[in-house]
């Protein structure tokens, strides 16, 4: 592994109180991904409306989490 | 001509008597089994109900109308407060973040562990699948000295790796991933292999989806697991901002007085996920325990 892979890892994986969650919004993007390649793609899966919508809101999630400080609610 | 006929013969011969449906005595088993059954539902469900019923009462009636269970004057006062006074949208992103990457990363490893256990020919194969099992045995707080510094060593306390990496791949999904798919026909296999797929093309055509209900039930599993978490991410975070909700709830109790309203206010929007994951899912899940033999 690349020495300048774990500090990295480690930078992109805290958030402070008003930071944009970029590891959550990685984590998000990548189950968006599988989950939407095999809804939509992979026609085997047979994937149902549950499926479908559920990749998409992991889309949206990601996006919330990326642009956390400016989400639009406040508290 | 000869007529063959059973009018003569006698079974009433003093065997033992077969008890129709629709018999008193099915009945009385019947309703004995759905007493013990409400009984245990009533036991598990009342609490949830407490908890709801009491998270609308005011702050300073939960003590002085302990006794009455249905609040005279709800009001939602408590989950205002709650929300308002403490990050728990943020909390809430993290358990998401934690279950959502545990889940997802634990359904791949799971299903192509289980696979490669299940289908695979390899040397060592039965010692790889006692060392996995052997996990099962050990219990989680014994490795948890080593672990934190192991993760310190790493930097990656105060990360979502750090609890992530941990509960990625466990080893009760892979057992359950292999169990389902020993019940497999190989000629499934073979067939598809005929066709010109190669290994990873049998698993992602043809044994995945084959294999859904046991992801689903697998998914809840992992997902009310992690969303219930709390010794771990206590131990390695110590930052509020990187809480998941059950460590941020157990925080919200202070040593000299607690804010019980807003607790069980907190708790109920805590389970609210779990309830809707498991709905979501249920016809798969159900089905998955009966495919793989597998148990909460």
């Amino acid at each position: 592994m690349a020495p300048w892979l774990l500090p990295l890892a480690g930078k992109l994986g805290y958030a402070g109180k008003n930071e944009p969650v970029v590891g959550g919004a990685l984590v998000f993007f990548v189950a968006a991904a599988g989950v939407l390649y095999l809804s939509f793609v992979r026609d085997e899966m047979d994937a149902g409306p549950v499926m479908k919508i559920g990749g998409l809101l992991l889309l949206g999630m990601a996006l919330l989490a990326f642009f956390w400080p400016m989400r639009p609610w406040p508290h | 001509m000869t007529t063959l006929s059973t009018d003569e013969l006698d079974f009433g011969d003093g065997g033992p008597e077969v008890q129709h449906e629709g018999s008193w005595y099915d009945t009385v088993a019947k309703a004995v089994a759905h007493l013990v059954l409400l009984f245990f539902s009533a036991v598990m469900t009342i609490p949830f109900v407490w908890a709801f019923l009491t998270s609308l009462k005011p702050e300073n009636k939960i003590f002085t109308t302990i006794r009455q269970i249905i609040p005279a004057d709800p009001t939602f006062a408590n989950y205002v407060n709650v929300w308002m006074q403490n990050p728990l949208d943020r909390w809430i992103l993290n358990s998401l973040v934690l279950a959502v990457g545990v889940v997802f990363f634990t359904l791949l490893l799971d299903t192509l562990a289980g696979y490669a256990l299940a289908k695979g020919d390899f040397k060592g194969k039965s010692l790889v699948y006692t060392l996995v099992i052997g996990t099962l045995v050990i219990p989680p707080q014994v490795v948890l000295v080593p672990l934190y510094l192991e993760m310190n060593a790493l930097n990656w306390s105060n990360t979502y790796w750090a609890i992530m990496v941990l509960y990625i791949a466990n080893p009760f999904g892979t057992f359950m991933m292999r169990q389902f798919f020993l019940g497999i026909p190989d000629s499934l296999i073979e067939a598809a292999r005929m066709d010109g797929c190669s290994t990873f093309q049998i698993y992602t055509r043809v044994m995945l989806p084959l294999a859904k209900p046991a992801l689903s039930s697998l998914g809840v599993f992992t997902f009310i697991f992690v969303w219930g978490a709390f010794l771990w991410p206590l131990v390695i975070l110590n930052d509020s901002s990187m809480y998941p909700l059950q460590v941020g709830i157990g925080l919200l109790t202070g040593r000299y007085s607690s804010q019980w309203g807003q607790l069980l206010a907190a708790v109920v929007i805590a389970a609210l996920p779990v309830i809707a994951a498991y709905l979501l899912a249920q016809r798969t899940f159900m089905e998955g325990i009966a495919l793989t033999g597998g148990k909460g």
